[in-house]
Protein backbone atom coordinates (compact mmCIF):
# COMPACT_ATOMS: atom_id res chain seq x y z
CA UNK A 1 0.00 0.00 0.00
CA UNK A 2 1.35 3.16 -0.95
CA UNK A 3 2.58 5.62 1.75
CA UNK A 4 0.22 8.41 1.13
CA UNK A 5 -3.03 5.84 1.61
CA UNK A 6 -1.56 5.06 5.01
CA UNK A 7 -1.94 9.10 5.96
CA UNK A 8 -4.90 9.40 4.39
CA UNK A 9 -6.66 6.54 5.83
CA UNK A 10 -5.79 7.86 9.57
CA UNK A 11 -6.73 11.59 8.24
CA UNK A 12 -9.85 9.41 7.57
CA UNK A 13 -10.13 7.48 10.27
CA UNK A 14 -9.79 10.64 12.24
CA UNK A 15 -12.50 12.58 10.58
CA UNK A 16 -9.95 15.49 9.49
CA UNK A 17 -10.54 15.45 5.58
CA UNK A 18 -12.63 17.52 4.65
CA UNK A 19 -15.89 16.40 2.13
CA UNK A 20 -14.20 16.60 -1.07
CA UNK A 21 -10.92 14.88 0.40
CA UNK A 22 -13.34 11.81 2.36
CA UNK A 23 -15.51 11.16 -1.20
CA UNK A 24 -12.07 10.99 -3.26
CA UNK A 25 -11.01 8.75 -0.26
CA UNK A 26 -14.44 6.49 -0.10
CA UNK A 27 -14.01 6.15 -3.80
CA UNK A 28 -10.74 4.77 -4.00
CA UNK A 29 -11.55 2.50 -0.79
CA UNK A 30 -13.99 0.83 -3.65
CA UNK A 31 -11.39 -0.04 -5.49
CA UNK A 32 -8.96 -0.63 -3.12
CA UNK A 33 -9.22 -3.81 -0.99
CA UNK A 34 -5.98 -3.55 0.51
CA UNK A 35 -6.97 -0.44 1.72
CA UNK A 36 -10.32 -1.90 2.91
CA UNK A 37 -9.37 -4.45 5.17
CA UNK A 38 -6.67 -2.49 6.57
CA UNK A 39 -9.29 0.33 7.61
CA UNK A 40 -11.66 -2.29 8.64
CA UNK A 41 -8.22 -3.67 11.02
CA UNK A 42 -7.57 -0.15 12.66
CA UNK A 43 -11.77 0.85 13.23
CA UNK A 44 -11.71 -2.50 15.31
CA UNK A 45 -8.62 -0.56 17.21
CA UNK A 46 -10.27 2.37 17.45
CA UNK A 47 -13.80 0.69 18.62
CA UNK A 48 -12.16 -0.65 21.90
CA UNK A 49 -10.32 2.66 22.59
CA UNK A 50 -12.94 4.14 24.88
CA UNK A 51 -13.05 0.61 26.97
CA UNK A 52 -9.96 1.91 28.85
CA UNK A 53 -12.34 4.39 30.53
CA UNK A 54 -13.28 4.39 34.09
CA UNK A 55 -16.96 3.39 34.83
CA UNK A 56 -18.30 6.42 36.33
CA UNK A 57 -21.27 6.32 38.85
CA UNK A 58 -24.43 7.92 36.96
CA UNK A 59 -25.69 11.31 39.10
CA UNK A 60 -29.21 10.36 40.13
CA UNK A 61 -30.53 13.36 38.94
CA UNK A 62 -29.35 13.58 35.52
CA UNK A 63 -31.83 11.02 33.99
CA UNK A 64 -34.82 13.87 34.85
CA UNK A 65 -32.97 16.72 34.11
CA UNK A 66 -32.02 15.39 30.86
CA UNK A 67 -35.50 14.58 30.21
CA UNK A 68 -36.82 17.85 31.11
CA UNK A 69 -34.42 19.49 29.24
CA UNK A 70 -35.35 17.53 26.16
CA UNK A 71 -38.52 18.49 26.70
CA UNK A 72 -37.90 22.10 26.87
CA UNK A 73 -35.96 22.19 23.85
CA UNK A 74 -38.84 19.52 21.72
CA UNK A 75 -42.19 19.45 23.49
CA UNK A 76 -41.72 15.75 24.29
CA UNK A 77 -43.66 14.92 27.81
CA UNK A 78 -40.78 13.73 30.40
CA UNK A 79 -41.08 10.66 31.79
CA UNK A 80 -38.43 10.28 34.70
CA UNK A 81 -37.79 9.70 38.04
CA UNK A 82 -40.29 8.27 40.63
CA UNK A 83 -43.75 7.10 40.03
CA UNK A 84 -45.78 8.78 43.03
CA UNK A 85 -49.22 9.48 42.40
CA UNK A 86 -51.28 13.23 42.36
CA UNK A 87 -54.72 14.14 42.31
CA UNK A 88 -54.37 17.96 40.94
CA UNK A 89 -53.35 18.47 37.59
CA UNK A 90 -50.53 21.18 37.66
CA UNK A 91 -49.20 22.17 34.25
CA UNK A 92 -46.21 22.62 35.59
CA UNK A 93 -43.65 20.16 33.63
CA UNK A 94 -41.79 17.86 37.26
CA UNK A 95 -45.65 17.49 37.89
CA UNK A 96 -46.68 15.57 34.46
CA UNK A 97 -44.45 12.54 35.33
CA UNK A 98 -46.71 12.16 38.34
CA UNK A 99 -49.77 11.92 36.05
CA UNK A 100 -48.80 8.63 34.32
CA UNK A 101 -50.17 6.64 37.31
CA UNK A 102 -53.00 8.98 38.31
CA UNK A 103 -56.46 7.27 37.72
CA UNK A 104 -59.57 9.26 36.77
CA UNK A 105 -62.95 7.75 36.66
CA UNK A 106 -64.12 6.91 33.17
CA UNK A 107 -67.23 9.67 33.93
CA UNK A 108 -64.77 12.66 34.82
CA UNK A 109 -62.78 11.60 31.49
CA UNK A 110 -65.90 11.86 29.30
CA UNK A 111 -66.46 14.98 30.42
CA UNK A 112 -62.96 16.32 30.08
CA UNK A 113 -63.28 15.25 26.95
CA UNK A 114 -66.59 16.75 25.98
CA UNK A 115 -65.05 19.58 27.74
CA UNK A 116 -61.59 19.93 25.34
CA UNK A 117 -64.02 18.99 22.00
CA UNK A 118 -66.16 21.33 22.55
CA UNK A 119 -63.69 23.58 22.95
CA UNK A 120 -62.22 22.53 19.82
CA UNK A 121 -65.07 21.86 17.74
CA UNK A 122 -65.60 25.58 18.32
CA UNK A 123 -62.03 26.44 17.07
CA UNK A 124 -62.17 23.97 14.34
CA UNK A 125 -65.69 25.87 12.73
CA UNK A 126 -63.82 28.82 12.62
CA UNK A 127 -61.21 27.33 10.88
CA UNK A 128 -58.22 27.45 13.05
CA UNK A 129 -55.43 25.07 12.24
CA UNK A 130 -56.36 22.51 15.08
CA UNK A 131 -54.53 19.47 13.44
CA UNK A 132 -51.48 21.07 12.28
CA UNK A 133 -50.53 22.07 16.38
CA UNK A 134 -50.27 18.27 16.51
CA UNK A 135 -47.06 18.67 14.33
CA UNK A 136 -45.08 21.31 15.95
CA UNK A 137 -42.01 21.15 18.35
CA UNK A 138 -42.68 24.02 20.59
CA UNK A 139 -46.01 22.97 21.81
CA UNK A 140 -45.41 21.29 24.97
CA UNK A 141 -47.89 17.86 25.09
CA UNK A 142 -49.94 17.40 28.13
CA UNK A 143 -51.38 14.48 29.34
CA UNK A 144 -55.20 14.97 30.02
CA UNK A 145 -55.62 11.20 30.92
CA UNK A 146 -54.44 8.03 31.73
CA UNK A 147 -56.03 4.49 30.83
CA UNK A 148 -55.45 1.29 31.87
CA UNK A 149 -56.01 -1.90 29.43
CA UNK A 150 -56.97 -5.21 30.55
CA UNK A 151 -57.96 -8.36 29.14
CA UNK A 152 -61.57 -9.44 29.38
CA UNK A 153 -60.02 -12.82 31.15
CA UNK A 154 -57.15 -12.10 33.02
CA UNK A 155 -56.74 -15.95 33.90
CA UNK A 156 -56.03 -16.88 29.95
CA UNK A 157 -54.55 -13.37 28.78
CA UNK A 158 -51.36 -12.13 30.22
CA UNK A 159 -51.46 -9.08 27.87
CA UNK A 160 -52.02 -5.39 29.11
CA UNK A 161 -51.51 -2.03 28.05
CA UNK A 162 -51.89 1.75 28.47
CA UNK A 163 -53.10 4.63 26.79
CA UNK A 164 -52.50 8.25 27.28
CA UNK A 165 -54.51 10.73 25.74
CA UNK A 166 -52.56 14.37 25.19
CA UNK A 167 -54.02 17.67 24.01
CA UNK A 168 -51.45 19.75 22.42
CA UNK A 169 -52.70 23.05 21.83
CA UNK A 170 -55.94 21.73 21.11
CA UNK A 171 -55.31 19.11 18.96
CA UNK A 172 -56.25 15.41 20.98
CA UNK A 173 -54.07 12.41 20.30
CA UNK A 174 -54.31 9.02 22.43
CA UNK A 175 -51.15 7.33 22.60
CA UNK A 176 -51.67 3.51 23.43
CA UNK A 177 -49.03 1.33 24.27
CA UNK A 178 -49.74 -2.92 24.27
CA UNK A 179 -47.86 -5.35 25.44
CA UNK A 180 -48.41 -9.43 25.92
CA UNK A 181 -50.38 -9.64 22.53
CA UNK A 182 -50.19 -12.79 20.78
CA UNK A 183 -47.85 -13.07 17.96
CA UNK A 184 -50.73 -12.10 14.28
CA UNK A 185 -50.84 -14.35 11.22
CA UNK A 186 -51.00 -13.31 7.68
CA UNK A 187 -53.05 -10.34 7.22
CA UNK A 188 -54.38 -10.22 11.09
CA UNK A 189 -54.12 -6.67 13.19
CA UNK A 190 -55.10 -5.33 16.19
CA UNK A 191 -57.37 -2.88 15.99
CA UNK A 192 -58.70 0.11 18.28
CA UNK A 193 -62.00 1.40 19.39
CA UNK A 194 -63.09 4.04 21.02
CA UNK A 195 -66.96 3.53 22.42
CA UNK A 196 -69.64 5.99 22.66
CA UNK A 197 -72.98 4.51 24.30
CA UNK A 198 -72.46 1.17 22.26
CA UNK A 199 -71.04 2.54 19.28
CA UNK A 200 -67.74 1.80 18.14
CA UNK A 201 -65.68 3.91 16.20
CA UNK A 202 -62.11 3.01 14.04
CA UNK A 203 -59.04 4.02 16.07
CA UNK A 204 -56.48 2.42 13.53
CA UNK A 205 -54.92 -0.89 13.75
CA UNK A 206 -51.35 -1.95 14.91
CA UNK A 207 -49.53 -5.08 14.56
CA UNK A 208 -46.88 -6.51 17.31
CA UNK A 209 -43.29 -6.77 17.22
CA UNK A 210 -42.16 -10.80 18.58
CA UNK A 211 -42.69 -9.84 21.83
CA UNK A 212 -46.07 -8.83 22.13
CA UNK A 213 -45.36 -5.07 22.00
CA UNK A 214 -47.59 -2.79 20.39
CA UNK A 215 -47.80 0.98 19.88
CA UNK A 216 -50.44 3.15 18.23
CA UNK A 217 -51.20 7.10 17.93
CA UNK A 218 -54.19 8.32 16.96
CA UNK A 219 -55.03 11.93 16.43
CA UNK A 220 -58.56 12.41 17.07
CA UNK A 221 -59.92 15.17 14.40
CA UNK A 222 -63.01 17.39 14.27
CA UNK A 223 -65.46 14.75 12.77
CA UNK A 224 -64.77 12.53 15.94
CA UNK A 225 -66.86 12.40 18.89
CA UNK A 226 -65.37 11.91 23.06
CA UNK A 227 -65.69 8.29 23.94
CA UNK A 228 -66.45 6.60 27.32
CA UNK A 229 -64.40 3.44 26.51
CA UNK A 230 -61.78 1.63 24.29
CA UNK A 231 -61.59 -1.74 23.28
CA UNK A 232 -58.59 -3.70 21.55
CA UNK A 233 -59.99 -6.49 19.17
CA UNK A 234 -58.02 -9.04 16.90
CA UNK A 235 -59.12 -8.60 13.41
CA UNK A 236 -58.65 -10.88 10.53
CA UNK A 237 -57.26 -7.78 8.34
CA UNK A 238 -57.15 -4.35 8.56
CA UNK A 239 -60.02 -3.52 6.30
CA UNK A 240 -62.50 -3.54 8.94
CA UNK A 241 -64.86 -0.67 9.81
CA UNK A 242 -66.62 -2.54 12.81
CA UNK A 243 -65.61 -5.44 14.63
CA UNK A 244 -65.48 -8.61 13.62
CA UNK A 245 -63.09 -10.48 15.72
CA UNK A 246 -62.60 -11.04 19.56
CA UNK A 247 -61.83 -8.13 22.23
CA UNK A 248 -58.52 -8.65 23.69
CA UNK A 249 -57.73 -5.68 25.78
CA UNK A 250 -59.94 -2.72 26.88
CA UNK A 251 -60.73 -0.23 29.86
CA UNK B 1 -39.85 -5.08 30.51
CA UNK B 2 -39.42 -6.63 26.69
CA UNK B 3 -36.06 -6.90 25.35
CA UNK B 4 -35.76 -4.33 22.05
CA UNK B 5 -32.88 -4.47 20.03
CA UNK B 6 -31.30 -0.81 20.12
CA UNK B 7 -32.29 -0.53 16.72
CA UNK B 8 -35.73 -0.69 17.53
CA UNK B 9 -35.65 2.19 20.48
CA UNK B 10 -33.76 4.30 17.78
CA UNK B 11 -37.13 3.35 15.22
CA UNK B 12 -39.44 3.99 17.93
CA UNK B 13 -37.61 6.99 19.15
CA UNK B 14 -37.77 8.07 15.78
CA UNK B 15 -41.26 7.65 15.98
CA UNK B 16 -41.56 10.03 18.82
CA UNK B 17 -42.17 7.34 21.60
CA UNK B 18 -40.09 8.99 24.50
CA UNK B 19 -40.37 6.05 26.60
CA UNK B 20 -37.99 4.59 24.50
CA UNK B 21 -35.56 7.26 24.65
CA UNK B 22 -35.69 6.72 28.29
CA UNK B 23 -35.24 2.71 27.54
CA UNK B 24 -31.72 3.70 25.83
CA UNK B 25 -30.63 6.43 28.51
CA UNK B 26 -30.98 2.80 31.16
CA UNK B 27 -29.00 1.16 28.82
CA UNK B 28 -26.11 3.58 27.68
CA UNK B 29 -26.05 6.41 30.03
CA UNK B 30 -23.43 5.54 32.09
CA UNK B 31 -21.22 4.51 29.47
CA UNK B 32 -21.64 7.81 27.58
CA UNK B 33 -20.96 9.46 31.52
CA UNK B 34 -17.73 7.74 31.57
CA UNK B 35 -16.35 8.08 28.48
CA UNK B 36 -16.98 12.21 29.32
CA UNK B 37 -15.40 12.25 32.74
CA UNK B 38 -12.08 10.59 30.68
CA UNK B 39 -12.25 13.24 28.35
CA UNK B 40 -12.57 16.27 31.08
CA UNK B 41 -12.44 15.43 34.50
CA UNK B 42 -15.20 17.47 35.33
CA UNK B 43 -19.14 16.35 36.69
CA UNK B 44 -21.09 19.46 34.76
CA UNK B 45 -19.24 18.46 31.56
CA UNK B 46 -20.17 15.41 31.82
CA UNK B 47 -23.40 15.54 32.21
CA UNK B 48 -23.90 18.22 29.16
CA UNK B 49 -22.23 15.95 27.31
CA UNK B 50 -24.82 13.33 28.64
CA UNK B 51 -27.61 15.76 27.56
CA UNK B 52 -26.26 16.58 24.32
CA UNK B 53 -26.26 13.23 23.05
CA UNK B 54 -29.43 12.17 24.06
CA UNK B 55 -30.96 15.26 22.81
CA UNK B 56 -29.03 14.22 19.53
CA UNK B 57 -30.93 11.03 19.44
CA UNK B 58 -34.19 12.21 20.00
CA UNK B 59 -33.92 14.64 17.64
CA UNK B 60 -32.62 12.09 14.67
CA UNK B 61 -35.01 11.77 12.03
CA UNK B 62 -34.27 8.16 10.84
CA UNK B 63 -33.54 5.03 13.23
CA UNK B 64 -30.27 3.44 13.62
CA UNK B 65 -29.48 1.43 10.35
CA UNK B 66 -26.72 -1.81 11.01
CA UNK B 67 -25.03 -0.94 8.37
CA UNK B 68 -23.56 1.37 10.34
CA UNK B 69 -22.08 -1.29 12.40
CA UNK B 70 -22.39 -1.84 16.06
CA UNK B 71 -24.93 0.51 18.03
CA UNK B 72 -22.73 0.79 20.89
CA UNK B 73 -19.39 2.02 18.47
CA UNK B 74 -21.56 4.77 16.93
CA UNK B 75 -22.90 6.44 20.07
CA UNK B 76 -19.82 6.12 21.41
CA UNK B 77 -18.31 7.85 18.31
CA UNK B 78 -20.79 10.26 18.43
CA UNK B 79 -20.36 11.09 22.36
CA UNK B 80 -16.68 11.47 21.42
CA UNK B 81 -17.05 13.94 18.81
CA UNK B 82 -19.80 15.62 20.95
CA UNK B 83 -17.34 15.65 23.85
CA UNK B 84 -13.95 16.64 21.91
CA UNK B 85 -16.51 19.55 20.25
CA UNK B 86 -17.21 20.94 23.82
CA UNK B 87 -13.69 20.65 25.00
CA UNK B 88 -12.88 22.71 22.14
CA UNK B 89 -14.93 25.15 22.58
CA UNK B 90 -13.89 25.52 26.48
CA UNK B 91 -10.09 26.03 24.69
CA UNK B 92 -11.20 28.46 22.54
CA UNK B 93 -10.52 26.38 19.54
CA UNK B 94 -12.36 26.15 16.14
CA UNK B 95 -14.52 23.35 15.27
CA UNK B 96 -12.64 20.39 14.38
CA UNK B 97 -15.00 16.99 14.27
CA UNK B 98 -18.43 16.86 12.60
CA UNK B 99 -21.10 14.80 14.61
CA UNK B 100 -22.18 11.94 12.40
CA UNK B 101 -19.80 9.52 11.85
CA UNK B 102 -19.79 8.78 7.40
CA UNK B 103 -21.01 5.25 6.77
CA UNK B 104 -17.81 3.76 5.94
CA UNK B 105 -16.08 5.07 9.73
CA UNK B 106 -18.36 1.82 11.46
CA UNK B 107 -17.87 -1.06 9.88
CA UNK B 108 -19.19 -3.59 11.29
CA UNK B 109 -16.60 -5.15 13.96
CA UNK B 110 -16.33 -8.69 16.01
CA UNK B 111 -18.04 -9.23 19.15
CA UNK B 112 -14.94 -8.39 21.28
CA UNK B 113 -15.38 -4.92 20.37
CA UNK B 114 -18.83 -4.33 22.43
CA UNK B 115 -18.77 -6.13 26.41
CA UNK B 116 -22.07 -5.72 27.55
CA UNK B 117 -21.41 -6.68 30.76
CA UNK B 118 -19.71 -4.81 33.34
CA UNK B 119 -17.48 -8.04 33.96
CA UNK B 120 -16.71 -8.12 30.29
CA UNK B 121 -15.89 -4.71 29.93
CA UNK B 122 -13.61 -4.75 33.11
CA UNK B 123 -11.36 -7.62 31.45
CA UNK B 124 -11.66 -5.36 27.93
CA UNK B 125 -9.99 -2.45 30.06
CA UNK B 126 -7.72 -5.21 31.47
CA UNK B 127 -6.74 -5.96 28.04
CA UNK B 128 -6.43 -2.52 26.93
CA UNK B 129 -4.15 -1.87 29.44
CA UNK B 130 -1.50 -4.25 29.06
CA UNK B 131 -1.57 -3.35 24.93
CA UNK B 132 -0.75 0.01 25.85
CA UNK B 133 2.35 -1.24 28.36
CA UNK B 134 3.77 -2.12 24.54
CA UNK B 135 3.63 2.07 23.44
CA UNK B 136 6.14 4.51 23.50
CA UNK B 137 5.99 7.18 25.37
CA UNK B 138 5.62 9.75 22.88
CA UNK B 139 2.75 7.15 20.96
CA UNK B 140 0.94 6.90 24.10
CA UNK B 141 0.77 10.68 24.75
CA UNK B 142 -0.17 10.84 21.21
CA UNK B 143 -3.42 8.98 22.12
CA UNK B 144 -4.06 10.75 24.53
CA UNK B 145 -4.00 13.73 23.23
CA UNK B 146 -5.33 13.23 19.85
CA UNK B 147 -7.85 10.71 21.00
CA UNK B 148 -8.97 11.53 24.37
CA UNK B 149 -8.21 15.07 24.37
CA UNK B 150 -9.34 16.58 20.90
CA UNK B 151 -6.68 17.97 19.12
CA UNK B 152 -6.18 17.63 15.70
CA UNK B 153 -3.19 15.71 13.94
CA UNK B 154 -2.23 19.53 12.83
CA UNK B 155 -2.05 21.05 16.11
CA UNK B 156 -0.14 17.79 17.84
CA UNK B 157 2.50 18.44 15.30
CA UNK B 158 2.56 22.24 15.77
CA UNK B 159 3.29 22.12 19.41
CA UNK B 160 5.84 19.51 19.11
CA UNK B 161 7.81 21.16 16.29
CA UNK B 162 7.21 17.74 13.92
CA UNK B 163 6.29 17.13 10.47
CA UNK B 164 2.57 16.79 10.41
CA UNK B 165 3.62 12.93 8.25
CA UNK B 166 5.57 11.99 11.32
CA UNK B 167 2.68 12.69 13.64
CA UNK B 168 0.31 10.54 10.90
CA UNK B 169 2.77 7.82 10.63
CA UNK B 170 3.35 7.72 14.97
CA UNK B 171 -0.71 7.31 15.17
CA UNK B 172 -0.07 4.24 12.60
CA UNK B 173 2.39 2.49 14.83
CA UNK B 174 0.58 3.16 17.74
CA UNK B 175 -2.87 1.71 16.72
CA UNK B 176 -1.32 -1.44 14.89
CA UNK B 177 0.72 -2.31 18.03
CA UNK B 178 -2.18 -1.80 19.72
CA UNK B 179 -4.16 -3.98 17.63
CA UNK B 180 -1.02 -6.60 17.37
CA UNK B 181 -2.14 -6.86 21.26
CA UNK B 182 -5.37 -7.63 21.24
CA UNK B 183 -5.32 -9.84 18.23
CA UNK B 184 -2.86 -12.14 19.86
CA UNK B 185 -5.09 -12.10 23.59
CA UNK B 186 -7.78 -13.48 21.06
CA UNK B 187 -5.88 -15.83 19.40
CA UNK B 188 -4.78 -17.35 22.78
CA UNK B 189 -8.65 -18.67 22.84
CA UNK B 190 -9.89 -16.29 25.24
CA UNK B 191 -13.59 -15.91 25.54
Amino acid sequence: MADSHYEQLIAYLAGELDDKGKRTFEEHLTACGACREELRQLEQVWNVLPYSMEEEELPEELKLEVMSAINQVTGTPPKAGDDSGSETIVSHKRSIRRFWHTRYSVASAAIVLLLLSIAWYGASQRGDPIPAEAGRLDVPAQVVNTYRLNPPDSAKSSASGQAWLMNKGGSLQLVLHTSGLSALQGEQVYQVWLIKDGSRLNGGTFRVDPSGSGVLTYVIDGKDRPFDAIGITLEPDPGGTQPRGNKVLGT
Amino acid sequence: MQQYSDEQLMSMIANKQSWALEALYDRYARLVYSFAMKTNRDVQFAKDVVQLVFTRLWTMEVGFDSRRGQFVNWLLTITRNIAIDQLRKLRKQPTAVPYEPSVWESVAGDPLESPDSVVSRMWLKQQIENAYRHLTESQANLLQLFYWEGFTLSEIANRNGEPLGTVKNRLHQALKILRKQLASVREEGID
